[in-house]
């Protein structure tokens, strides 16, 4: 029953029989890893946000806020993002207020996508490249 | 498409400063004849004008309107709406919020003789809901229906979800208007079943929506979808899921399978899903939640949804 196909990198785990579905689950769940960025005030954020690490992404973001200036996020190795990771990001942004920037470098096409589809003409996010 | 039941039409407020006709014509002649004084005496009242229609229609609009065509904004509604739970959100309120308080004037034709069985449904609860979506707004709606080619069941329900109804006799209010939730309720029904052996699996924790990620998308590779939209249709599968986890008390089972040349996935569980605008209202910026559904509504070609209460089937349909 456990389906094989293209689950390259960390394998989902199918177990089922029967005749039933298998349950689906992942052994390690998803991976975000965190670094500061050495050049300037801000983080790399690495891996992928969903349901299951929410809570790390927005703390994450809350304590980057508490410092520094403009807050640069290097986002190149992200993922995976959900509309509730977007979310988080967008609010973070608007909290700064007008005379700080927090800037995404390199964001996934899909976050791009996200912020444009559901954020249209609110542009508190600075991407670049624009 | 059942025969209309016997309802009292629900009193329309004399008030309410929105209109939503339904234009049913016979021929090309009629559908100009119903539509190009409505976009005339929208701009010549210097009111924006929006033309939603499919590109067989916007073809023959610009070219009528000659000169007067860039003064009209055009949406092919074959892709704008080609899910019609796209089109209140994504065509409609954003141009009527944009030019408010104007009167926004728009032409809306979300049902043409080539919607599929498995959309039509989708596209007569989008109508009935545009009725309480714009209730009390400054808009007028205009959709035209071709009265020859399609159905008499399709014109019955259009019947039903405009208070107000348009054609070679002139115009005249609709006995059979219904209102949003009775039609709502009425097409609310069980999901087309696999055509094709299906994927099934089931997850229970967050832990597993990295798996359903995967999983979801080694399918959608392997029946060819464009890899841009097997990255929309993770994201989309993904916000169900996580509604599940979230609202729906616990545990899911996705099945993803090939109809023809479209590949649909669909998320059922336990939950209710009782407020039928989920997924087609922006929520305020400052808003923490409602934006899930919404991005589905965006991404997908189609988006169905049975509730009930055992529980709610949600199935999304992406073009290969």
């Amino acid at each position: 029953m456990a389906d094989q196909d293209g689950t390259s990198g960390r394998d989902p785990v199918c177990r089922g029989g029967g005749g039933r579905p298998p349950v689906v689950g992942s052994p390690f769940g998803v991976e975000l890893t965190i670094a500061a960025l050495r050049e300037r005030s801000g983080l790399r954020l690495a891996g992928e946000v969903d349901l299951s690490n929410r809570h790390v992404w927005q703390a994450v973001l809350h304590a980057a806020t508490e410092q520094g200036d403009d807050i640069h996020m290097d986002l190149s190795d992200l993922d995976f993002v959900d509309v509730a990771a977007a979310t988080a990001l967008v609010r973070q942004a608007t909290g700064l207020g007008p005379q700080r920037r927090l800037v995404l470098h390199d964001p996934p096409p899909t976050l791009r996508r996200m912020i444009g589809l559901l954020w249209q003409g609110q542009p508190v996010l600075e991407m670049e490249p624009a | 498409m059942t025969a209309t039941p016997a309802r009292t039409a629900p009193a329309t407020d004399p008030t309410d400063p929105f209109v939503h006709d339904a234009l049913l014509y016979r021929d090309p002649p009629a559908y100009l004849a119903g539509t190009l004084p409505f976009i005339y005496d929208g701009l010549a009242a210097g009111d924006p004008v929006l033309v939603a229609v499919p590109a067989y229609h916007v073809d023959v609009l610009r070219t009528e309107l000659n000169g007067d065509a860039g003064k009209v904004r055009f949406v092919d509604m074959g892709k704008a709406g080609r899910n019609p739970g796209r089109i209140i959100p994504a065509v409609l309120r954003a141009f009527v919020d944009q030019h408010a308080p104007r009167r926004a004037r728009i032409i809306g034709e979300p049902i043409w003789p080539g919607r599929s069985d498995v959309e039509y449904p989708a596209c007569v609860q989008h109508e009935a809901l545009i009725n309480s979506v714009f209730a009390g707004r400054t808009a007028t709606i205009l959709c035209p229906y071709d009265a020859r080619r399609l159905d008499p069941t399709v014109i019955a329900d259009a019947a039903r979800t405009h208070p107000t109804l348009v054609d070679d006799g002139g115009r005249r209010a609709s006995d059979a208007y219904a209102g949003a939730q009775p039609v709502v309720d009425d097409f609310n029904r069980p999901l087309p079943e696999p055509a094709t052996p299906a994927a099934s699996f089931v997850f229970a924790d967050a832990a597993a929506l990295a798996a359903v990620r995967r999983l979801v998308a080694s399918h959608a590779n392997r029946a060819g979808l464009d890899p841009v939209r097997v990255e929309d249709l993770q994201v989309a599968v993904n916000e169900l899921c996580t509604n599940t986890l979230s609202h729906a008390g616990g545990s899911g089972t996705v099945r993803v399978w090939r109809d023809g040349d479209r590949l649909v996935c669909e998320v059922r569980d336990r939950g209710a899903l009782t407020d039928p605008l989920a997924g087609r209202i922006p929520p305020p910026p400052s808003s923490v939640h409602g934006r899930g559904l919404l991005l589905v509504n965006y991404v997908c070609d189609l988006v169905r949804i049975h509730t009930d209460k055992t529980g709610t089937t949600v199935q999304v349909w992406m073009s290969l």
